[in-house]
């Protein structure tokens, strides 16, 4: 019953939250001075075309009408959330009329997924056992090791360290290619080892930062629990290295890093801009770029869009899951 | 039989070493309990981790050693090669000071029992294993149900008893008890106290209950060690103690403990410790001593015996023979 209470009210929190972005994502566009339609006509009219004021008068009625921004702006509002948030339809996109938003995303969004979900978690799991084993064994000389390499990667700007992979192990030494050529194809065993191929310069540009960060913080969230006197005790009841590393240490400063993985899928959404573009990579960084580039409304809404759903998910997933990875923590 | 001889151990600092323990000798034999009392600071809670074995930085063993014998074979096991702590949980355990945070936040009552038993658990099997548990237990008067109970669900109490359930299931012969009740009300420390005794007895093994509170070392022990600032004052058996105190610090302590129907203000000892920095010469209490004499300030007095195993370290009492030179 209090699980039932909880659980309406985490819901009910969910859904205002994505209501109230999904209507900053609405208001925004609508205050900036130039709007979509003028942005259109005015491309139209720089490719030369020739049109009448009455043609330019008919074909603003009907963009309006397309862009769905005729009415008061409360009947805007009513027509938007109606076919944003209960049909879950953004409209054509507004650069590449008349291909729907829906389908620029759905496009995007397996790349973005494949690529960043994996990457994530691979640098998730790999940083968080080596700072474990860093924080818990802090005078080896290995973990000093292990944490140098660690603060030495981590500060490099994300860019450089991908050019760098890419002169050594594209260039100098081409195993990987260097932007990536892959377009959607059937799905084949084939195909996704190309995929793969494809993808695993960028992976590994996210991964080796992303590893630099978690065995950072992983390093610290350990080294501390170790002081903790649960760890102290441990020892002294000759509990074995395994277990009080795994069972006592581990255990305890992953909490953190679980909820700072959640949030981070949550981002997954918002695509890795940087990557796409230095690797040539269809995600939905380059999507929201071009939509910002190109006051594509409908595009950059779609996309803002599914990143507040997504990180609002993540958030509410973690709310549910967390009593069962911290047995402190409960439902109320 | 469980000694320290002769220990002197300092902590490190960057001011110099802290003698913590400087020259302290002590024998625990089976089937007793001993207290060990004192005031802050003065190296009951070092003694208690030299005796344990658990010397780490800061604290460095500088002379001197803790040694375990077993009465069945009599083989020694000497601290300074390691090996007392080959014996922790089998032959010796340690119940700490501050047993609100000593158990895993995040894991069951149960395996905390099976974490530090693998190789009794392989010994018994699961079955014999989990029913000592249960057996030890229930003597401490809690069921079954906390096995699968996490700490933070457990009172203040119940998980002082299941860190002595954790201390005693293995039946060591030696349970080190460091401050056991003072985090405790009074009405959950008496609980605790008895149900310690009463283990202790049950098993026939020895206890060490260090604490700074003399009601509790009248209320359970049978042997009294004392210290101060650093260094053994006096030890005997702890009635003898209290009918007959030798030490001048002794005889202050006890002094200051309230009485029923007693009136008027309690008598303090005025004055504070010295610094084990640079510790005075001669006797360490000289300073807030009401019987010091000349030597007290120049020369150290030794430990010795006044009869009944009770020893003293204290110019008063040194034997008159001495005296006529």
């Amino acid at each position: 019953m209090r699980f039932v209470a909880f659980l309406l009210t985490k819901l009910l929190v969910y859904v205002l939250i994505i209501v109230i972005g999904v209507t900053v994502v609405f208001l925004v566009p609508r205050l900036l001075p130039s709007g979509p339609v003028e942005a259109l006509l005015a491309r139209i009219m720089a490719g030369g075309g020739f049109m009448e004021p009455a043609q330019v008068e008919s074909m603003r009625v009907s963009l309006t009408q397309t862009f769905g921004l005729e009415g008061t702006l409360w009947e805007q509002y009513r027509g938007f959330i109606e076919r944003v948030l209960l049909a879950g339809d953004f409209g054509p996109s507004l650069a590449m009329f008349p291909t729907s938003v829906n389908v620029l995303i759905r496009q995007a969004l397996p790349w973005t997924l494949g690529l960043l979900l994996t990457a994530t978690i691979i640098a998730w799991i790999l940083g968080n056992v080596i700072g474990v084993i860093a924080g818990y064994r802090k005078d080896k000389a290995f973990s000093k090791v292990l944490e140098l390499i660690a603060v030495a990667v981590y500060p490099i700007p994300y860019y450089i360290l991908a050019l760098i992979l890419i002169i050594l192990l594209a260039y100098l030494w081409p195993v990987f290619p260097m932007s990536v050529h892959v377009r959607s194809a059937p799905l084949s065993l084939r195909f996704l080892a190309t995929v793969v191929h494809n993808s695993f310069l960028p992976a590994l540009s996210i991964i080796i930062v992303g590893v630099g960060w978690w065995v950072i913080s992983m390093k610290a969230l350990s080294s501390s629990v170790c002081e903790e006197d649960f760890v102290q005790f441990a020892r002294l009841r000759r509990v074995s290295d395994g277990t009080i590393m795994t069972r006592y240490v581990a255990r305890n400063a992953i909490l953190p890093q679980i909820t700072a993985l959640a949030l981070m899928i949550g981002g997954v959404f918002n695509g890795a801009l940087i990557t796409e573009i230095i690797f040539d990579y269809p995600g939905l960084g380059s999507l929201t770029y071009m939509a910002v580039m190109q006051s594509d409304y409908n595009l950059l809404m779609g996309t803002v869009t599914l990143s507040i759903v997504a990180v609002a998910t993540a958030t509410l997933v973690i709310d549910l899951l967390y009593p069962f990875f911290d047995p402190r923590i409960r439902y109320r | 039989m469980l000694r320290a001889e002769d220990v002197k151990a300092y902590y490190e600092t960057r001011r110099g070493p802290v003698r913590a323990l400087d020259g302290v000798s002590i024998a625990l034999h089976e089937n007793e309990i001993v207290g060990i009392a004192g005031e802050s600071g003065c190296g009951k809670s070092t003694l208690v981790k030299v005796l344990y074995d658990n010397v780490a930085s800061p604290l460095r063993l500088v002379s001197g050693r803790a040694v375990l014998t077993r009465a069945a074979d009599d083989t020694s096991v000497l601290a300074a090669s390691g090996s007392i702590q080959d014996r922790w949980w089998r032959d010796i355990s340690f119940v700490p000071q501050a047993s609100m945070s000593v158990l895993n936040p995040v894991v069951r009552i149960g395996p905390h029992f099976r974490d530090s038993a693998d190789a009794a658990f392989r010994q018994m099997g699961r079955g014999a294993f989990w029913a000592r548990v249960r057996e030890v237990l229930s003597g401490l008067r809690l069921g079954d149900d906390v096995l699968s109970a996490f700490p933070h669900q457990l009172s203040g109490g119940m998980r002082q008893r299941v860190v002595i359930a954790l201390a005693t299931f293995l039946d060591p012969r030696f349970i080190l008890a460091d401050e056991p009740t003072t985090a405790l009300d009074v009405v959950t420390q008496k609980e605790i106290l008895t149900l310690l005794v009463d283990v202790q007895r049950r098993m026939k093994n020895s206890l060490v209950i260090v604490s700074h509170d003399m009601a509790v070392h009248y209320q359970v022990t049978g042997r009294l060690a004392i210290m101060y600032a650093g260094k053994l004052v006096e030890c005997g058996p702890t009635s003898g103690i209290f009918r007959e105190p030798r030490h001048p610090y002794t005889r202050l302590l006890i002094g200051a403990l309230p009485r029923i129907g007693q009136r008027g203000k309690l008598s303090g000892i005025s004055g504070v410790p010295p610094s084990l920095l640079s510790p005075p010469a001669g006797c360490r209490f000289a300073g807030r001593c009401p019987n010091v004499m000349d030597r007290c300030r120049s020369e150290e007095p030794a430990v010795r015996s006044v009869g009944n195993r009770h020893v003293v370290a204290c110019h008063l009492h040194e034997p008159v023979a001495e005296d006529d030179s």
